[in-house]
């Protein structure tokens, strides 16, 4: 195993070309007082307890959440209490605005602000999935070493540190695992760091501030790879992208989380997908009509990627095609629908509409059985028993292109 | 020789002092007297003791009388956008001229500086010609180049010309006055284009057609009178006053998506053809830097910015639903 992730402290090793973290912002200090004092505000969770009480209210807050998780006694207040605590703890830290709103899309995809991102705190069927899956996994690597990596973890690395701190409160945290947090902020790096300091957790986890795509290590060193790095309907975020570089880096028998993204087309009226009156739990539309898979993202799928490079350098990845029933009723307007299921680890799935990267993303452009009232660049006019080719499109804003695919 | 100038602002007011200082004012004939600025010119002149005569488009033999009272051997239209009848045009014979910045026939119309703006030029001319009955027609009479800056905007560039007009009719004054023969103007040619007041389509950023460069000559061409190049944000519309192309990689986004929201890049949108940063926006909340409102109304990298007149299709397509257009953004 790489020595280096062995070292006790907790790094936040800076991109030579981006000199963010070391930033001074030319702004007046009651300027940034203010704008983090807004923050604190726009979060309520104003605290009037002092610095030195963040570790132990971390603490005791997170011990009480995964604990709840662990044992299926969670509610969304848990999750809410949870942000409150996680958020104050951000506040305190008083990074300058400017550092910690910046928000860009690169190579691979877009990386939201920390202000923005701290949120994912909130979304409890995806958090409480993870947090359930890695109790349960974590302690089984207590007879080897492992090194767990998290690219693009965020300023919390939500999925995965509350997890560490209750084990190791248990016991049940395995003595030779490593963690390697990874996140291109610079203000998402500075919460981490502090974060894992907070909960003493620098023997084990180290703290990198890059690219996920640029993290290097020996092909077969990670044994968990885990990533959640993605929008509804594998969108606009890099999730794909760092799965695909992590690939060589995964060894024989490591674990990917979630093991499988399931994307699927759906063809479906507006008004009975998203009505008017929202849906009872557990509901469904009963009007969709399913045409097939369109990418199962997994361990042994990302060995068997097909990567399609363009002229200009882009790359895409070609995806399944699917059919348009042939009989389908062209009376009303049908658009197309990806829909989301992730299944994190045996189990233990976030399930459509579950969380917000479970929704299913509809694609406008695609006009099934009708003509658009006012066409736009880009539209595609699918007739019924027409087929549809789907690639992803890993540059700038990743997300799946429907192509229309001409009869044989 | 002594000038008649018709106008309706300020902006003639270094043409007229010049003429006054030089003693070749006769008059000025004010057009449209109920706006703050053509009052605030009648004051100015009133001040100075300069004679001024209120154009009634119904009453165009007034001012053939009062042309005749105060023996001017032209009138000079200048900032002007009243027509005069035919009828004046044909008693008055050659002696009613007009400043057009245009080299005509190019740019004939109401507003020659927003399209050569708009269009990126790096120069203009103005024109001194003769008005026949169809405008921007007669015989010229007299032209001269004039630089516009790259930061420009319509109305610096008009400030500019109204300090330089002065020196223009003077030159034309030294080079004989109404003594130059007119000439005659090119035949107008099928890739002369016409310079109408701009309208609402002319005003909006497409940003499927327009690219970078055109964006930041548009935005320069609005501002200030129009308000702005207009644009559209989840239906509401925001004017852009500035913005500057820029070198960031665009990573084949659509037109229009937002790339980086930071400091110290600011606001920056992908365009078909590049980036473009937006610095300066209006809006009914005020005018904000492009980042500021960015941060300030909490857009989100990835989110798209729409054309003008607003096109996005859930607003006609009867696919209107605001929970897929929200899951859309």
């Amino acid at each position: 195993m790489d020595t280096a992730l062995r070292q006790r402290n907790v790094q936040a090793t800076l991109l030579s070309e981006d000199h963010n973290s070391e930033q001074t912002f030319s702004f007046h200090p009651s300027l940034l007082a203010s704008l983090n004092q807004q923050l604190r505000t726009s979060l309520t969770s104003v605290s009037s307890e002092s610095e030195k009480n963040w570790p132990e209210r971390i603490s005791n807050v997170l011990l009480n959440s995964v604990s709840h998780v662990v044992s299926n006694s969670s509610d969304i207040n848990l999750f809410q209490q949870c942000f409150q605590e996680l958020a104050g703890f951000y506040c305190s830290l008083d990074i300058p605005a400017p550092l910690r709103q910046r928000q860009f899309i690169n190579n691979n995809g877009l990386v939201m602000s920390p202000d923005y991102a701290i949120r994912t705190v909130l979304d409890s069927a995806r958090v409480g999935t993870f947090w359930q899956a890695l109790s349960s996994i974590l302690p089984q690597y207590a007879e080897r070493e492992c090194h767990l990596v998290y690219p693009a973890c965020g300023p919390f690395a939500p999925l995965l540190l509350p997890v560490l701190h209750y084990l190791r409160e248990q016991q049940l945290l395995p003595e030779n695992l490593q963690v390697t947090l990874i996140d291109i902020h610079p203000a998402a790096i500075q919460s981490l760091a502090a974060l894992v300091e907070s909960l003493q957790l620098q023997e084990m986890v180290k703290v990198l501030h890059q690219d996920a795509c640029d993290y290097q290590a020996e092909n077969g060193s990670v044994d968990i790879l885990l990533v959640e790095a993605m929008q509804h309907g594998l969108s606009r975020e890099g999730h794909l992208n760092i799965c695909q570089h992590f690939a060589p880096l995964l060894a024989e028998d490591a674990l990917l989380l979630p093991e499988k993204i399931s994307i699927r087309a759906v063809l479906t009226q507006a008004d009975d997908e998203f009505p008017a009156k929202p849906r009872e739990a557990g509901e469904r539309n009963t009007q969709r009509v399913d045409i097939g898979p369109v990418l199962e993202l997994s361990r042994e799928s990302l060995r068997q990627l097909d990567l399609v490079r363009l002229n200009d350098g882009s790359e895409l990845i070609r995806c399944q095609q699917v059919q348009v029933p042939a009989d389908l009723n062209t009376t009303i307007e049908h658009i197309l629908l990806l829909t989301t299921e992730m299944q994190v680890y045996q189990d233990l799935s976030v399930t459509e509409y579950a969380s917000g990267i479970t929704h299913p993303l509809p694609d406008l452009s695609v006009c099934i059985g009708f003509e658009p009232h006012n066409p736009q660049p880009g539209d595609l006019l699918i007739k019924p028993g027409d087929s549809i080719l789907f690639y992803y499109r890993k540059q700038g804003l990743p997300g799946f292109l429907p192509v229309y695919v001409e009869p044989a | 020789m002594k000038l008649i100038i018709a106008t309706q602002t300020s902006l003639a007011l270094p043409l007229i002092q010049d003429l006054y200082a030089r003693q070749q004012l006769a008059a000025v004939w004010l057009y449209d007297v109920t706006g703050d600025d053509s009052r605030q010119l009648a004051t100015q002149c009133a001040m100075l003791g300069i004679g001024v005569q209120v154009m009634d488009p119904e009453k165009p033999e007034a001012l053939l009388q009062h042309q005749s009272v105060q023996q001017a051997d032209a009138i000079v239209s200048c900032y002007l956008s009243f027509l005069f009848p035919p009828a004046m045009v044909q008693a008055l014979q050659g002696k009613l001229l007009n400043i057009h910045a245009s080299d005509l026939p190019q740019w004939r119309g109401a507003d020659p500086l927003f399209w050569q703006i708009g269009e990126g030029a790096e120069s203009g001319c103005l024109t001194l010609h003769q008005i026949a009955e169809q405008a921007d027609t007669g015989d010229i009479l007299y032209q001269q180049m004039f630089n516009i800056h790259p930061y420009d905007t319509h109305q610096s560039l008009n400030i500019s010309l109204s300090q330089y007009m002065p020196l223009f009719i003077g030159q034309w004054l030294s080079a004989g006055g109404m003594d130059c023969k007119p000439q005659p103007q090119r035949k107008f040619q099928s890739e002369d284009k016409p310079a109408p007041r701009p309208d609402i389509k002319s005003t909006g950023i497409n940003w499927q057609q327009q690219g970078c460069l055109d964006i930041f000559h548009l935005a320069r061409a609005c501002n200030p009178q129009l308000g702005g190049a207009a644009f559209s944000f989840n239906q509401d519309v925001l004017y852009l006053l500035e913005a500057t192309p820029v070198e960031h990689p665009r990573y084949g986004l659509a037109a229009g998506t937002i790339v980086h929201i930071g400091e110290p890049e600011g606001l920056l949108v992908a365009c078909h053809d590049g980036v473009l940063r937006l610095d300066i926006i209006y809006l009914a909340a005020g005018i904000f830097s492009g980042l500021r409102f960015a941060e300030r109304y909490q857009l989100q990298v990835g989110q798209s910015f729409d054309s003008y007149p607003i096109t996005k299709r859930e607003k006609l397509d009867g696919r209107n639903n605001s929970q897929y257009n929200e899951l859309c953004r």
